[in-house]
């Protein structure tokens, strides 16, 4: 499949179980080499890099969010935030770090562990520290899969402000219709291919579409 | 539920295999150690090794003594025959013939050296002794007249000696020179220890009273008929035939030494190695079921009860125990083969020692090897019983960071019991009930440390707390281990005791030495110390000869051999009365020296406490050949540890001892005399072969040190064994630990760390809780020795630590803990971080 996705845009990823969604997001942010192909970031074939290399390049230049949160089970909210920062030994932008924390609402929670925190509020936590770098692309997958639907509202809202507000790119693996209509742009698998492409999207419109895809 | 447990074990059959071999290997110990025992008793009870095997007499007989209690000690002299007995024996109708033994020290003297020593003694025996074991001359001919002699193949050898030689032979009475007659093949059958053979009657002069006689049937007579009159009519013998005669004649005191040092070595070795292992399979249990805990409450909300989560435990902890013992039968046999080698190699192994692993040590295994796994199972299906079912639930995990209570508790009380213990070993110091005291505060100290280990790491993480804002791996590593003490603490508690162990067992030999010697110093008055050849002595002459010499005010020798006073066994000095208060600084509690005299004994007060006695009161000991010696209580005197506990007039005991040999002569001067001059007379007068030397005191006492630094290959190995054992247990804890961090391992790769950030995280860790490890075990188990050397000497504080032997011990835990800590996370870091995540949920 060929797909392209442009700075400061926001793109789900749709398509039924197996559709290959989750492989398509883990070979672009690197997590996963491709048996053939190349994925281009900023120019760059991050295929071509080596482990080292790539391990730098996440580490500047991606955001994960998980399904599964996985924020260190050791550190507080605020050291989970800033463990990439540390790790790569860059130096923290703490008002953005700030205004990254009030604008999720993790102000009053930041010193608790994940263990002492809800769903959602682990999950915003996760997409701070996937922001708080200032990334070249935010990927996202199936963020909003394991909250209820006012915490997926917080963590979406979230990330459409990083788009819109502070020009970031986000790249989102979801299978929520509603999740998906908050992005500019909605990419459909199936069986490992691009199946179509809408822009504006409104839920009920990624529903047919989703609806279609199962039944093909 | 059967089912289950063994699906369940199998599906962690990895990390099982791990738990499998540590207790297969304490238990396998324990059946080599006890193989090993068995078949060196069954040695014992063939006759010590039967290095005499008097195939050449028909019936043999011995002296029975009155208690025969002693004589299985390492110190256990035989009986001797009375002339009253011997002339009953050859007056017997069925007697066609009788030679008697009376076998006494002889060593030959070759150029500057005595060929011989402590363990490998040399005797000299009748010529007749040849005759009776059967020894074929290889060079020349039989001793015949005085001052002939013929000696072994190996001593001619060493001596290049050749029949028709002349050669100097240190004995009892000095140093004479004689014609070496002939020489005795010493093939596979010859004699095993040093042998000069002298004409029989120079032999019988110097050999005193017989302990044995060898005796022919009269004509017509066969030797069964001798040996049933002999029982009929001679009272207080025993009559030997066939393979007991080898009974009758054991003179190799190595052998008897192994016998009882080898089970003493490996009962201490297998005991230390299922503590230990103990120690280390509650650890693994403990953190398998933490890391398990998701697993248990999927349990818990499935259905299943607590005591169903507790028998799940448990029935793996069976189920290991099972495998662990069918292994250690393996282990048993190997084992008991490479420790039956390697006691052959050092030459330590009785005669006609064979190997028998038998089913009592089988059966010891498996007990052992289910009764470990299954006694320190209890408290983690505890825990995991306990484990409620909405952690299954939890998303994020976190351990515990509450410390166990109970663990806590009995941390304290180990720590307040070190300290009532301690106070013991310092009230009672000079007393062996405080070195009791002291050695049980030293494990008891260990044990502490190991209990209190969380609360101690959660002590030393705050401290380190500064160090952790140097970098993010330091970072890291702070959380990681300030977020789980208990995981930590597992991980050092292993590495703690194995340095406590390794110490305690390097250092105690080598501080206990000391602090002897110091209190030994303290005791001696001497200002010269008269000593042969090590092991071997000095002839009965030198005392006198040395009171002779001009500038002498006083000199007495001593020689050491071990007596009972109501069945305990007490060192014992056998010196010339007159002499004991010019040589040694002894308090007197009751009596005078001037009252001790040819029938009297001094006793220790301990002693003389324990047993009732007071001054002027008579009492009956046993020598170390059984028989009786009467003696009045002269004296009681104070003295420490080091001293000892008897001392008894020389002509008391001694014609009844094999060793004639005087062990040193102590050495008082005149006021006004020159010490270097006396000392250089001294050497010209007594006549005690090439290596008699004359020190002063501090020379005595630091020829002693050197003396004692030799002989420690038995605590290197017994070191080898045990931290050896723990290594690997402690490898095992440490894997399985490292392979349940995998999972944040694998989140930390997410969050943008480098695999070797996270490596250095780990390394960070190891290298702090290695080496908090070996400070601990360092500063728990010296305190403890310290406080024993203040328990032996009563005065000062003696603590050796030889700087190349602590250095290894610790250098070894480092690499130990590195090496273990890395080389499984290395295996979990390589794993693509986003599987890892996804099979651990």
């Amino acid at each position: 499949m060929d797909a392209a996705f442009p700075r400061g845009g926001f793109t789900a990823v749709v398509g039924p179980s197996g559709s290959g969604k989750s492989t398509f997001l883990h070979c672009m942010a690197g997590l996963e080499r491709p048996d053939a192909g190349s994925v281009l970031v900023e120019g760059h074939d991050i295929t071509r890099l080596s482990e080292r290399d790539l391990t730098r390049m996440r580490a500047r230049a991606f955001g994960f969010v998980f399904q599964s949160f996985n924020l260190l089970p050791v550190l507080d909210a605020e050291e989970n935030i800033t463990l990439g920062q540390r790790l790569a030994g860059l130096p923290l932008d703490e008002d953005w770090k700030d205004e990254l924390v009030e604008s999720l609402g993790l102000a009053d929670r930041i010193h608790h562990r994940p263990a002492e925190l809800s769903g959602g509020q682990q999950q915003r936590v996760a997409v701070a520290r996937a922001l708080v770098h200032r990334p070249s692309v935010l990927f996202a997958d199936e963020p909003t899969g394991n909250l209820d639907s006012r915490s997926g509202g917080q963590v979406l809202e979230a990330l459409r402000r990083a788009v819109s507000d502070h020009g970031q790119t986000v790249v989102m693996v979801t299978h929520d219709p509603v999740a998906a209509a908050r992005a500019d742009r909605v990419l459909f698998l199936r069986d490992g291919g691009v199946e179509g492409e809408l822009r504006s999207p409104a839920p009920d419109t990624v529903l047919e579409w989703i609806v279609r895809l199962e039944s093909a | 539920m059967i089912r289950f447990v063994v699906r369940s074990a199998a599906a962690r059959v990895r990390s099982l295999a791990l738990s499998v071999l540590t207790v297969a290997l304490g238990a396998g110990l324990a059946v080599a150690a006890l193989a090993l025992q068995g078949s060196a008793d069954r040695v014992a009870a063939a006759g010590a090794g039967a290095s005499w095997e008097l195939s050449g007499a028909p019936v043999v007989v011995v002296a029975v003594p009155e208690e025969t209690g002693l004589t299985t000690t390492p110190s256990g002299e035989p009986a001797r025959l009375d002339p009253a007995t011997v002339e009953m024996l050859a007056g017997l109708p069925e007697v066609g013939g009788m030679e008697v033994e009376a076998p006494f020290p002889a060593y030959v003297v070759a150029g500057d050296r005595t060929l011989g020593g402590q363990a490998d003694r040399s005797w000299g025996h009748s010529w007749v002794l040849a005759g009776i074991e059967s020894l074929t001359l290889s060079q020349g001919r039989p001793p015949e007249e005085e001052g002939e002699v013929v000696i072994d193949e190996r001593t001619a050898a060493e001596a290049a000696l050749e029949s028709g030689d002349r050669t100097e032979i240190l004995t009892a009475d000095g140093v004479d020179t004689v014609l070496v007659a002939g020489v005795v093949d010493g093939g596979d059958d010859g004699p095993r220890s040093r042998v000069v053979l002298f004409s029989p009657e120079e032999a019988a002069v110097r050999g005193g009273a017989p302990v044995l006689a060898a005796l022919r049937p009269e004509e017509g007579t066969d030797s069964s008929r001798l040996a049933e009159a002999i029982r009929e009519d001679v009272p207080g013998v025993r009559v030997l035939t066939g393979a007991d005669r080898g009974e009758a004649l054991v003179l190799d005191v190595a052998d008897r030494e192994l016998a009882s040092g080898m089970g003493r070595f490996l009962g201490t070795v297998s005991g230390l190695v299922l503590l230990l292992a103990a120690v280390l399979v509650a650890g693994l249990l403990t953190t398998a079921v933490r890391d398990r805990s998701r697993e248990f409450a999927l349990l818990r909300l499935t259905g299943a009860t607590p005591g169903r989560v507790r028998s799940l435990v448990v029935g793996e902890a069976l189920v290991l125990g099972c495998v662990a013992a069918v292994l250690s039968w393996g282990a048993g046999v190997l084992l008991a083969v490479l420790l039956a080698r390697f006691f052959g190699a050092m030459g330590v192994l009785p005669q006609g020692f064979e190997l028998l692993v038998g089913w009592s040590a089988l059966t010891a295994g498996t007990v052992l090897a289910l009764a470990v796994p299954l006694l320190v199972s209890w408290k983690p299906a505890r825990s995991a019983g306990r484990i409620a079912p909405v952690e299954a639930m939890r998303t994020a995990r976190t351990a515990s960071a509450a410390r166990p209570r109970g663990r806590v508790v009995l941390g304290a009380a180990a720590l307040g019991g070190t300290a009532v213990l301690l106070l013991v070993a310092w009230g009672f110091s000079g007393n062996q009930g405080a070195v009791v005291a002291a050695l049980a505060a030293t494990a008891l100290l260990v044990l502490a440390a190991a209990l209190l280990s969380p609360v101690l790491v959660r002590g030393m993480l705050r401290l380190c707390r500064p160090s952790s804002r140097a970098g993010a791996v330091l970072f890291l590593a702070h959380r990681d281990a300030y977020a789980d003490t208990g995981r930590v603490a597992g991980v050092m508690t292993p590495l703690l005791v194995t340095t406590a162990v390794a110490c305690v067992l390097l250092f105690q030999g080598p501080t206990t030495d000391q602090a002897r010697l110091h209190s030994y110093g303290e005791r001696l008055a001497a200002d010269l110390v008269v000593a042969g050849p090590v092991g071997i002595g000095l002839p009965v002459t030198a005392a006198p000869t040395a009171a002779r010499v001009p500038g002498v005010a006083s000199a007495g020798g001593f020689r050491q051999t071990v007596t009972t006073i109501t069945g305990a066994t007490l060192t014992t000095y056998l010196v010339d009365p007159e002499t004991v208060a010019d040589v040694y600084r002894l308090d007197t509690e009751e009596g005078r020296w001037e009252e001790f005299g040819a029938d009297g004994v001094a006793l220790h007060t301990d002693v003389a406490r324990s047993a009732g006695l007071r001054a002027g009161d008579a009492v009956t000991l046993s020598g170390p050949d059984g028989e009786p010696i009467r003696a009045q209580v002269a004296v009681l005197y104070e003295a420490g540890l080091d001293f000892p506990q008897v001392l008894l007039p020389r002509q008391s005991l001694a014609p009844r001892m094999l060793d004639a040999m005087e062990s040193a002569v102590h050495v008082t001067l005149d006021p006004a005399a020159d010490p270097a001059q006396v000392a250089r007379l001294l050497e010209e007068a007594i006549d005690g072969g090439p290596e008699l030397v004359v020190t002063d005191r501090a020379g005595h006492l630091s020829l002693l040190e050197r003396q004692g630094e030799g002989d420690d290959w038995i605590t290197f190995l017994m070191v080898a064994l045990v931290a050896g054992f723990a290594g690997i247990s402690t490898v095992n804890t440490l894997i399985v630990s490292t392979a349940g961090r995998a999972r944040n391992f694998a989140l930390l790769r997410l969050a943008g760390a480098s695999r070797r950030q996270v490596a250095g995280m780990v390394a960070g860790e190891a290298v702090a809780v290695s080496a908090a490890a070996v400070v601990l075990g360092t500063v728990t188990s010296l305190a403890g020795l310290a406080a024993t050397g203040y328990a032996f000497t009563g005065d000062t504080v003696v603590l050796a630590v030889p700087a190349g032997g602590y250095a290894l011990v610790a250098a070894g835990v480092l690499i130990l803990g590195l090496a273990a800590n890395l080389v499984p996370a290395a295996a979990a870091l390589r794993a693509r971080p986003l599987h890892v995540v996804a099979a651990h949920g």
